[in-house]
């Protein structure tokens, strides 16, 4: 019997990443919405629009922050890690 | 890997409170209070959503607390005099214990926020409250009345003297403090207002 399990069956922990960004207006989300939503792997997003930095938030399994951070910079918005 | 921290959401919750209470909502922001409570900026995102959300999440907290103390020792078949007496007494001291926790719920009682809170207390403690005003009207000890009308009646005295003691004075004097000669008169007379 075959006892290996493929990696995506794999429990895997779930991660939030944050990042600091110019994401200020409910336009620019817009913008970025498409991208967010049909990205594989990121579960859950959300721009904290009421607060200074603008904080994209993602909730992910195995996406890196700097696959996050590619994919909003080509965009042409700012995107950087918040330090842990 | 970032985990969750009882003990660091507890700071969280109380630094938030003390934050928003002495410097009000629009001065608030998710870096200071990263700042006051220790923690990175990225750690407050683990827990909460957003800023709106992590204001939810902690009225929600205090409301229940409020809500569980007020409520501790009732039993829907109480009298109604003894019912009422005991939630006064409940809410008393959960004022006298967590000052800054009322302040703040009396801050964002007004904000759109609230409503999921009230949802969530009306779902949780609205049953033995039910019931016990229920009761009472049965048995012809309380008149049955619009919601509003019986909470402005029932609660809003207690609280109208809570808050002249909290600012130590009075239009009619400039020393007050709360005692419970004066609680009592005051209860009484909503009783008896309450009355068929």
């Amino acid at each position: 019997m075959n006892m290996i399990k493929p990696i995506a069956y794999r429990e895997q922990k779930m991660q939030v990443l944050v990042f600091k960004t110019n994401l200020m207006s409910a336009r620019d989300i817009h913008h970025i919405s498409p991208l967010m939503c049909n990205t594989p792997g990121i579960l859950k997003w959300n721009v904290d629009q009421l607060d200074i930095d603008n904080v994209l938030r993602i909730e992910t399994a195995w996406l890196l922050p700097e696959d996050i951070i590619r994919l909003v910079t080509a965009t042409g918005y700012l995107c950087e890690e918040l330090p842990d | 890997m970032r985990t969750r921290d009882v003990n660091k959401e507890n700071i969280i919750q109380e630094k938030a409170i003390e934050m928003i209470v002495k410097e009000g909502l629009d001065g608030f922001s998710m870096q200071k209070l990263a700042k006051a409570a220790n923690v990175s900026p990225a750690t407050l995102y683990i827990y909460y959503k957003d800023r709106d959300d992590l204001i939810t999440q902690i009225a929600t907290t205090v409301s229940h607390r409020l809500m569980e103390t007020s409520l501790k020792g009732m039993h829907p078949k109480m009298s109604f005099a003894d019912g009422l007496e005991l939630q006064w007494k409940n809410r008393m001291e959960f004022f006298f214990k967590h000052p800054l926790d009322v302040e703040f719920i009396e801050q964002i009682r007004y904000m759109p926020t609230y409503d999921s809170v009230r949802d969530s207390i009306r779902q949780n403690f609205g049953d033995v409250l039910g019931r016990f005003v229920h009761n009472a009207i049965n048995r012809g000890e309380l008149q049955p009345l619009p919601f509003e009308v019986y909470w402005s009646i029932a609660f809003a005295p207690l609280y109208q003297l809570i808050k002249f003691h909290a600012q130590g004075s009075s239009p009619a004097s400039e020393k007050f403090s709360i005692n419970d000669d004066i609680v009592n008169q005051t209860l009484q007379l909503v009783i008896k207002a309450l009355k068929p």
